[in-house]
């Protein structure tokens, strides 16, 4: 069964992934790929398409719904809570508030012009610096509880200076920062791939490390503790591993809603299990390929549209958890 | 043999028990701790597994203080059963059970044989089998219990802590349960300490009593205990009469009724 179902996923992220490169404006025979791939393709345009702009694109859709499953994951087990997700420590909302004082606090410093490299590190350095005082809390607070409010009032707090920040900025500004934050997986240079690789392969070295203890948090903290395992460093670790991919991702390709929160659960629901062995590369391949099918949707193939990704997640996922709810009547975590 | 010393317990400086010498629980011993609401059993029993609340003096384990006892060796040697309930309710019977071996698996958790069959066994003789794959969220608050006694016995310590570990029982299963613990306590030499507010069936079972009056804790035999006659001072009620250990009921026209 479970063996089955991992097999299914892999076939339906290679599928969606294959899709996602051929749709788009501009139809691609799929045999086409490879041609371009080892260069026997002569059309320059086609050849321009597929590396510089639909190729990065899928990977991003891959490497970002992987991160945030990985992510939304971890928190569920951490806080022993269904709600939450890679967003509740207010890492996302640290991420938005450093792109906030970019774009629109840029004019009350002088700074005319920002470039898509500055919206990046400010993006980056807001997540950082949330994480940073997250792990400052954490060494005071011992409960994870109190740990999960902190992440929910530097979330308000962010987005509170984000709302005075808009109202005292230009149309122009406010266009810049709400296009942000509507998320994108597009307009990413190779280079950013990779850092983004790099974190999600450090990431999921981190989580092999710590698959046992996650499997221990199950039994709730005391119990976990009375089994010998050393609850302060998992703790650490999975703040780290959460910090790092939302933080990037975010950085990257905005705050994209929803996956982190509801792909841990569809996981949970389609196998059924909690053991992190099995939920983990469920959750990853469950989190890439609802990506890429969201990915594929918003571009609104064959017209010369497309939305942004953020709305198409929660359109896609809100329905997917209300429905699984209604069927299973509750969530666990 | 775990050892408590000089030990004072309580929040703050506002100690809630203390005992000016020395207490010595020896493995083989079903020792049963009682006490009125409030003064301190949970307590006690943290200190003892956790080392949490200890004001002064010090809790040892075959003469070594607890806070030099890596948090692995510890789980090697005491397992505790909880009241709390903070564990995903999504798990089945049996991964619990297979979680709990922790102490003994690689780092990644991967199960021996061996392992396996010390869930087995404990699986048949606490007569869980039958609900092995059920989740816990399915399972009534007594089926429940019984599966967290059996989760500490899986994880195989000489010393077995548990917090009012058959409070959801009926009377009958709490008899059942306590006596097939008092016989593994007595065939694998384990030293157990169990609270409990069922004191005519704790006491009918327990080799010694630990018990907390009057701020004050005092370990002794059974025997010794209802010699005493401290019942009486730890539960004043009109209503009770502590005959020998055993409690009974008192109405009006002063008969006696046992319980």
């Amino acid at each position: 069964m479970k063996n089955k179902v991992l097999f299914l996923l892999i076939i339906a992220v290679i599928v969606l992934f294959i899709a996602d490169i051929c749709l788009g404006t501009v139809f691609i025979k799929p045999h086409k790929i490879w041609d371009v791939l080892i260069g026997a393709n002569n059309s320059a345009s086609e050849n321009y398409i597929i590396t510089q702009m639909r190729l990065p694109r899928a990977v991003m859709a891959i490497l970002t719904g992987a991160g945030l499953a990985i992510a939304g994951l971890l928190m569920q087990t951490l806080f022993r809570n269904p709600l939450a997700g890679p967003f509740v420590l207010g890492i996302s909302s640290g991420a938005g508030l450093g792109v906030a004082l970019v774009v629109m606090g840029s004019a009350v410093l002088g700074i005319s012009a920002v470039s898509g490299l500055g919206l990046v590190t400010a993006s980056v350095i807001g997540s950082i610096l949330v994480m940073m005082l997250i792990i400052l809390m954490s060494l005071r607070i011992k409960d994870t509880m109190g740990l999960l409010i902190v992440g929910l009032m530097v979330g308000s707090l962010s987005s509170a200076i984000v709302g005075i920040l808009s109202y005292f900025s230009s149309s122009e500004q406010l266009k810049r920062y709400v296009f942000w934050s509507l998320g994108s997986l597009g307009n990413l240079e190779w280079s950013d791939i990779l850092i983004l690789t790099v974190i999600l392969l450090i990431s999921s070295l981190l989580v092999i490390v710590i698959l046992k203890p996650l499997n221990a948090m199950l039994l709730g903290e005391t119990y976990a503790r009375s089994l010998g395992i050393n609850i302060k460093s998992t703790r650490w670790i999975i703040i780290i591993i959460t910090s790092l991919l939302a933080g990037s991702i975010t950085a990257f390709a905005g705050p994209i809603a929803f996956i982190g929160l509801a792909v841990p659960h569809l996981a949970r629901l389609l196998l059924p299990t909690v053991n992190h062995k099995i939920l983990i590369p469920t959750a990853v391949l469950l989190g890439a390929s609802l990506l890429l099918a969201c990915d594929i949707i918003s571009q609104l193939p064959f017209s010369n549209y497309s939305l942004p990704i953020n709305a198409m997640t929660s359109l896609l996922g809100a329905p997917l958890v209300i429905w699984l709810i209604l069927r299973k009547r509750n969530l666990h975590f | 043999m775990i050892r408590l010393e000089h030990l004072q317990i309580g929040y703050g400086h506002c100690v809630i028990a203390h005992n000016d010498k020395e207490i010595a629980c020896a493995k083989g011993k079903f020792i049963t701790l009682i006490g009125a609401n409030g003064t301190g059993k949970s307590t006690l029993l943290r200190a003892i597994s956790n080392n949490q609340h200890l004001i002064k003096g010090a809790v040892y384990i075959n003469n070594t203080n607890i806070n030099n006892i890596s948090d692995l060796d510890k789980s090697k040697s005491i397992a505790v059963v909880l009241t709390n309930r903070e564990f995903s309710q999504f798990l089945t019977v049996e991964e619990i059970l297979y979680l709990s071996r922790a102490p003994y698996t690689n780092f990644i958790g991967k199960l021996t044989p061996s392992d396996i069959a010390i869930v087995e066994e404990i699986m048949t003789d606490f007569e869980i089998l039958k609900m092995r794959s059920r989740r816990l969220s399915t399972l009534s608050d007594g089926q429940l219990q019984r599966v967290l006694i059996a989760r500490a016995l899986v994880q195989d310590t000489p010393y077995i802590v548990m917090d009012e570990p058959t409070s959801h029982l009926d009377v009958h299963h709490k008899a059942e349960i306590l006596l097939k613990l008092r016989d593994y306590c007595h065939q694998h030499q384990k030293c157990i300490i169990f609270s409990s507010h069922e004191l005519s069936i704790a006491l009918a079972l327990a080799d010694e009593v630990l018990a907390i009056h009057d701020l004050k804790l005092t370990h002794q035999s059974k025997a010794e205990f209802v010699a005493t006659g401290m019942l009486s001072k730890m539960f004043p009620s009109p209503l009770l009469d502590f005959k020998d250990g055993k409690l009974g009921l008192r109405f009006k026209q002063s008969k006696s009724t046992e319980l």
